[in-house]
This record gives structure tokens, C-alpha cells and sequence, in this order.
């Protein structure tokens, strides 16, 4: 295990993601600078808000695409083939590569969160939050993207569907909140097939609208609500723990009737 | 020397570089959106639309209205802004912040230079609204409202509404010309006796008050009594 996370670092690495990612960073960052210097009021919260917000989408499409078009060339250059020559279970062989995917995420955040502390006025607490949640986030998608990436033929599939998957997905709170109001489908034709599409897809996808929101990073997090499951336990933890696991044990599932 | 075929190709390029300039004299009229104020998403399609992240889309949106008609290089005088939608935006922002202190700065300092007056109502009305959200914490905004109400729009009555909300509001941080508010507008309203009763009931009702506020309180009541001595009729 310890050779494939190592493997995969090598290959990030040599892809230059860490650069990559850091030069966009950077530049959404400089460019949220200049227009949070424009706002007429409020120009730190505006540039936390603008900085961190693009942070968070650069480092999940960022993710996306490194993840899905590794795995799809390690299976055309025959590099899958070789490892499972090897004593290695196909089980712990999916874990591994979610484990080094999942590491290099964590490279990303913890700079990513020392920036923003050092070059912006933000709410600590809300800040650990928000850097905790966004790597949460992260081990969703690489999970997805892993999954996707070893099920499906091609890697512009995967990060299609991936992209589809972290977009749905952060829209479930707007779905739920549909499915609350039914008034809202009444001028639609079909509303109740509609209803329960949103209900069927609400049950089967997680609540990423609840990881990483720039308002705790303003107002910190003791006014959100939302934030908290049973009063102790940070949602997007249980999402995680939850989720990570079932998108793992779908690729697991995949990944073991494959024939090569 | 070019065959038969290279000449037809040659022909189909001039054909169809013909017809674009063609589409070009369909094309030319459509111009982009060049609207003072965009237009009015409704509440359900921006929570739509932030995916999740909705301080960051109510910043956004918040960003475009601050610079809304003046874009593309152009300025708009405020007097051509539709402050009826103006005021929709405000409550729409509203609903994905309303701790922020952006858009009623913007209104309060900003949109309420309008060169047309009435339309200042617009402003009053969104302060009062967005200030009776959270009393104690937003109280400036009232003071705000009461300013533009009194001094721009000239509607005493409507100034004085707010006064009183902003007296009442729950912070003992607040200045104490904010509990006198009342006051100063039933003396322009010509209601003496009724300022008269606040500053007194000020100055039974509240603890910290510093000696100099504490001053003028006694000379604005003794004032007060004496012109009301002055002008009652003599028997």
C-alpha cells in the first residue's frame, strides 16, 4: 500500500499537479485581491469569500481530471496489470490508490489553508472548519472519480461524470428544499415524476451543499445550524464516513469481475 | 496549373465567406444585455445557482449590482436606475445574507444620492426592512432609514416610525442620541410636549449617561418647558 501512495505522489509530481494547482490557486487568489479591493464595503470579507470559493472549485476539477486520466493511463500503459501481478488483492488495491489520491488532496488543503490564515482576515474556528470540510469534500470526490474512472472506458467519461456527480451534488440542498415544497413543481407538467426523480437522486447522492461554505470562514460557525448532526457531530464528517466507503466498495465490487 | 476540382473548392470557400457576411446583416441588430439592472432571478433559482456556497454567490451578486449600469464603459446617471427594482434586489440579497453589511452600505450611502427624490422611498423602506431583521445588531441602518426619510424625502411622519423602532431597539451599546431620536423629530414635527416626555423618560429610564449628555438633556427639557410656558394662552 505504502508503494502505491508513494507510486501515485511520484506520478503527481511528475504531472506537475501540485504546481498546476498551486500557479491557479494562486491566481484566484491575486485576482480576488483586485476585485474584493473594488467592493465598496467589506473588501476582506469579499476577498475571503472570492478567494476561498475559487480555491475549492480549482482543487476538485483540479482533482477530477488528475485522478480520472491517471487511472485511465495506468490501465493503457498495462501498469494496473502489473501491480495485481502481484500479491496484492484487488480490494487493496482500490483502497490504496483512494488513499493516495486522498493524500495528495491533504498536500493541497493544509498550504491552502495556511495562505488564506496568514494573507486574510477570517474567523479561526470557522476556518478550521472550512479546511476540514473542504479535504471531507475531497476524499468524496477522489472517491467518485476513482470509481468512475475504474468502471468506465474512457477518461473523458469519467471526468464528465465526475463533474456531473460534484455538481448535482452540491445542489441537493436546492432539490430537498423542492421536494419540501411541492407548490413549486405545480406549474410543471409530470410533477410527480419529477418529485420523486429529485427523491430517488436526493437518496442515492450526498449533501456536498453542507462541506465547505465560505460563510463560516465570515461569520465563523456558531450561527449555522446546519453545520451539526445530534448537536456534536459535524455533518460533512458523517456524509464522509458514510459515503467514502459506499462509492469504494462499488468500485471494489466493479474492479473484482473485471477481466483483463 | 490548378485542375477543375481546386477551381470548384475555391469557389464553395467564396460561397460560403458570401453567405456569412450575409448572416452577419441578421447578426449585427443583436446586441448583448445592456440593461441598467439586471434582471430579477427569483429566490429559488439563485439558491440554485450558488450550489451550495451561497455567501459566495450572494458576494458575487452583491459585486455585480455595486457596479450595475456602469459597465461595457458606460455610467448611468442613478436618476435612470428602476429603484422599484432596485429595492427587490436589495430584499433578494437579503434573503442569502442578511448579516452583511454590503448592500444596505450600498443603498444607504450609494443609491440614495438619486437625483430623483421619490424614488428614496425605495431606500427607506429597504433599510427599515432589512434593520427589523435583527434590531439590536442592525440599529444604524434605522438611523440611516430616519435621515434619508427626514432630510431627502421630507416625510417626517415616516422618519418618525423609524425613530421609534430605533429607540426600542435591545442593545444598551447603542449611543444615546439613538433613544433621543424620537425626540429631535416630534420638536420638528411640532409636538413639544411629546419630545418633551421622551427626554425625560430617557433620562428616568436609562443608567449610563455621560454628564455631558446628561446636560443637554436638562436643557433641551427646560428649554422645551419654557417655550411651552411661553406659548400657552394666557387666562
Amino acid at each position: 500500500m505504502n508503494t502505491t501512495i508513494k507510486y501515485i505522489f511520484l506520478t503527481a509530481i511528475r504531472d506537475w499537479l501540485f504546481i498546476g494547482l498551486s500557479g491557479a490557486i494562486l491566481l484566484a487568489v491575486g485576482i480576488s485581491f483586485f476585485l474584493g479591493g473594488t467592493a465598496l464595503v467589506e473588501q476582506g470579507q469579499m476577498i475571503v469569500v472570492y478567494a476561498t470559493g475559487a480555491a475549492r472549485v480549482i482543487l476538485v476539477i483540479g482533482l477530477i481530471v488528475f485522478v480520472c486520466f491517471h487511472v485511465r493511463r495506468s490501465f493503457e500503459n498495462r501498469e494496473v496489470e502489473v501491480i495485481l501481478t502481484k500479491p496484492v488483492s484487488r480490494s487493496s488495491f482500490v483502497f490504496s490508490y483512494w488513499a493516495g489520491f486522498a493524500m495528495l488532496a491533504v498536500i493541497v488543503v493544509i498550504p491552502l489553508t495556511i495562505l488564506v490564515f496568514l494573507m486574510m482576515d477570517v474567523n479561526f474556528f470557522g476556518m478550521l472548519i472550512w479546511s476540514l470540510s473542504l479535504i471531507f469534500e475531497s476524499l468524496i470526490v477522489v472517491a467518485f472519480a476513482l470509481a468512475c474512472s475504474l468502471m468506465l472506458q474512457s477518461a473523458v467519461s469519467s471526468v464528465m461524470v465526475s463533474f456531473g456527480f460534484y455538481f448535482i451534488a452540491r445542489m441537493m440542498g436546492f432539490f430537498t428544499a423542492i421536494i419540501d415544497k411541492p407548490a413549486i413543481l405545480r406549474d410543471v407538467s409530470w410533477a410527480w415524476v419529477m418529485e420523486n426523480v429529485l427523491t430517488a437522486t436526493s437518496i442515492v447522492l450526498p449533501r456536498l451543499d453542507l462541506f465547505g461554505n465560505s460563510k463560516w470562514l465570515v461569520y465563523g460557525v456558531g450561527s449555522d445550524a446546519n453545520l451539526w448532526l445530534w448537536d456534536s457531530l459535524p455533518v460533512f464528517v458523517v456524509q464522509s464516513i458514510v459515503y467514502v466507503p459506499l462509492l469504494l466498495l462499488m468500485a471494489i465490487f466493479d474492479f473484482k469481475r473485471r477481466q483483463f | 496549373m490548378m485542375n477543375k476540382k481546386a477551381i470548384k473548392k475555391e469557389y464553395y470557400f467564396f460561397i460560403f465567406l458570401f453567405i456569412q457576411a450575409l448572416l452577419w446583416t441578421q447578426l449585427k441588430s443583436i446586441k448583448p444585455d445592456m440593461s441598467v439592472l439586471p434582471d430579477l432571478p427569483t429566490e429559488m433559482s439563485i439558491k440554485a445557482a450558488s450550489f451550495g456556497d451561497e455567501q459566495f454567490y450572494f458576494r458575487t451578486l452583491a459585486f455585480q449590482l455595486q457596479n450595475a449600469g456602469d459597465t461595457f464603459g458606460r455610467t448611468t446617471p442613478l436618476k435612470d436606475y428602476d429603484y422599484n427594482k432596485l429595492y427587490k434586489w436589495f430584499l433578494l440579497l437579503d434573503s442569502l445574507d442578511s448579516k452583511s453589511n454590503f448592500v444596505p452600505s450600498m443603498a444607504a450611502y450609494y443609491y440614495s444620492n438619486t437625483q430623483n427624490t421619490p424614488d428614496i422611498r425605495y431606500i427607506v423602506d429597504y433599510l427599515d426592512q432589512h434593520s427589523d431583521k435583527d434590531p439590536a445588531a442592525k440599529w444604524w441602518w434605522y438611523s440611516q432609514a430616519i435621515y434619508n426619510a427626514k432630510h431627502k424625502l421630507d416625510d417626517k411622519k415616516r422618519a418618525l416610525e423609524i425613530a421609534y423602532k430605533l429607540a426600542a431597539a435591545p442593545n444598551p451599546e447603542m449611543p444615546i442620541w439613538a433613544r433621543q431620536m424620537p425626540a429631535f423629530i416630534l420638536e420638528d414635527l411640532g409636538e413639544k410636549e411629546q419630545a418633551l416626555i421622551i427626554a425625560r423618560d430617557i433620562i428616568e429610564n436609562v443608567d449610563d449617561i455621560s454628564d455631558g449628555e446628561l446636560n443637554f438633556m436638562h436643557y433641551f427639557i427646560k428649554e422645551r418647558l419654557e417655550k411651552m410656558q411661553s406659548e400657552e394662552p394666557v387666562r
